[in-house]
């Protein structure tokens, strides 16, 4: 369950970058495969450790980054959703590279009397 | 509205980690951290290493686990200075808790800082805890396909140890195919062998010693 004590990090330092009054709607995380993030595990994780705080209520938005793969017979670079997969040159062995970010991106906020904005309620 | 933030997650323990890093080179200790599952050794292989370096080189340990003291006590029958850290709920070391640690450590005095993580192969790969270098631990009763099945702590070892390779006779475990995934993950790894309860772990103290002194070839 390392979702908990990311969460509790990333209540840290939501808190730190939003502004004096506002309100958090939502807020964007991007999660590299070498991190093993599980996305409806840390969206549990963060309705967990912001109840009854300012933040309850605020949507987390977990964006899953792939593999980062190399080959070094070829020189190709690219993503893919899998650690293990062949180059297009044959090569079996092509090195992970990454990526192992873990970053909140963006923070949706809403200032007091400003009219609320609800264009992102639609995700399940 | 939307503001843009781009902050690491895991800034506080990157900058705690940071620290310990900056600690650990003003006392030139080399620090070690020990990832492995339950049970795979961990404890085992820091004693027999212990046994293996008692006096070449002064060693601090700092052991993780949710509960108990026991492998501090296991420890402290090689070593004065161990402590045992106890994480409660959590299921990996972080840097603050490392550095909580090195607090009650003659660092000073010290060559070699031992970390004893919690027994999981999966979270303590994303908390960095400001040491030089990850040593994974794998055992031969485990199965060879666990390396497959956890890429990161994989991808951000140093060395792989093999461990309980005494019951290799006994087990199904394909060593080349062991080997070939990890390669495929991390392809320059160096890749030791230890039974550490046999007292076998010269690899493994030979891969430190090699670290400790970067001019020796290993
Ligand atoms: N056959 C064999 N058994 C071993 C070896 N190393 C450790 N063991 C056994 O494995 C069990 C666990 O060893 P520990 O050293 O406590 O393992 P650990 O990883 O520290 O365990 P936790 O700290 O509880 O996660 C013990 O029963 C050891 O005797 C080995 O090389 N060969
Ligand atoms: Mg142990
Ligand atoms: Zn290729």
């Amino acid at each position: 369950m390392h979702e908990l004590s990311i969460a509790n990090e990333l209540l840290n330092v939501v808190n730190e970058n939003t502004p004096p009054g506002a309100r958090v709607v939502s807020l964007s995380v991007q999660a590299g495969a070498m991190q093993a993030i599980d996305a409806d595990a840390l969206q549990f994780a963060w309705q967990a450790v912001t109840q009854d705080d300012s933040l309850e209520g605020s949507r987390l938005e977990v964006e899953l980054l792939p593999w980062r793969l190399e080959c070094d017979q070829c020189d190709r670079v690219w993503e893919s959703p899998e650690a293990f997969e062949p180059c297009t040159c044959g090569n079996v062995r092509p090195k992970v590279t990454g990526s192992d970010e873990l970053l909140l991106v963006s923070l949706d906020v809403e200032q007091p009397g400003e009219p609320t904005e609800s264009l992102n309620h639609s995700q399940a | 509205m939307k503001i843009p933030v781009v902050k690491k997650v895991l800034k506080l323990n990157d900058e705690v980690a940071q620290m310990n890093r900056r600690r650990l080179k003003k006392s030139g200790v080399f620090s070690i951290e020990l990832i492995g599952s339950p049970g795979s050794g961990k404890t085992a292989l820091i004693e027999r290493t212990l046994d293996k370096l008692a006096g070449q080189m002064n060693v601090g340990v700092a052991v993780g686990d949710l509960a108990t003291s026991y492998d501090a006590e296991r420890i402290g029958k090689w070593t004065e200075h161990v402590v045992q850290i106890n994480t409660g709920r959590g299921c990996h070391l972080d840097a603050n808790q490392v550095m909580r640690a090195m607090r009650r450590l003659p660092l000073d005095e010290m060559d070699l800082m031992i970390v004893e993580n919690v027994g999981n192969i999966i979270c303590p790969a994303n908390w960095d805890l400001g040491l030089d270098a990850k040593v994974a631990l794998f055992t031969a009763s485990e199965g060879d396909d666990k390396p497959i099945k956890h890429p990161p702590i994989v991808c951000s070892a140093d060395v792989i140890v093999l461990n309980k390779v005494d019951l290799l006779p006994h087990v199904e475990f394909d060593v080349e195919r062991f080997t070939n995934d990890i390669r495929t993950l991390n392809p320059d790894v160096p890749i030791v062998q230890t039974a550490a309860t046999r007292g076998q772990v010269c690899e493994f103290v030979e891969w430190i010693a090699a670290q400790m002194m970067p001019q020796a070839t290993a």
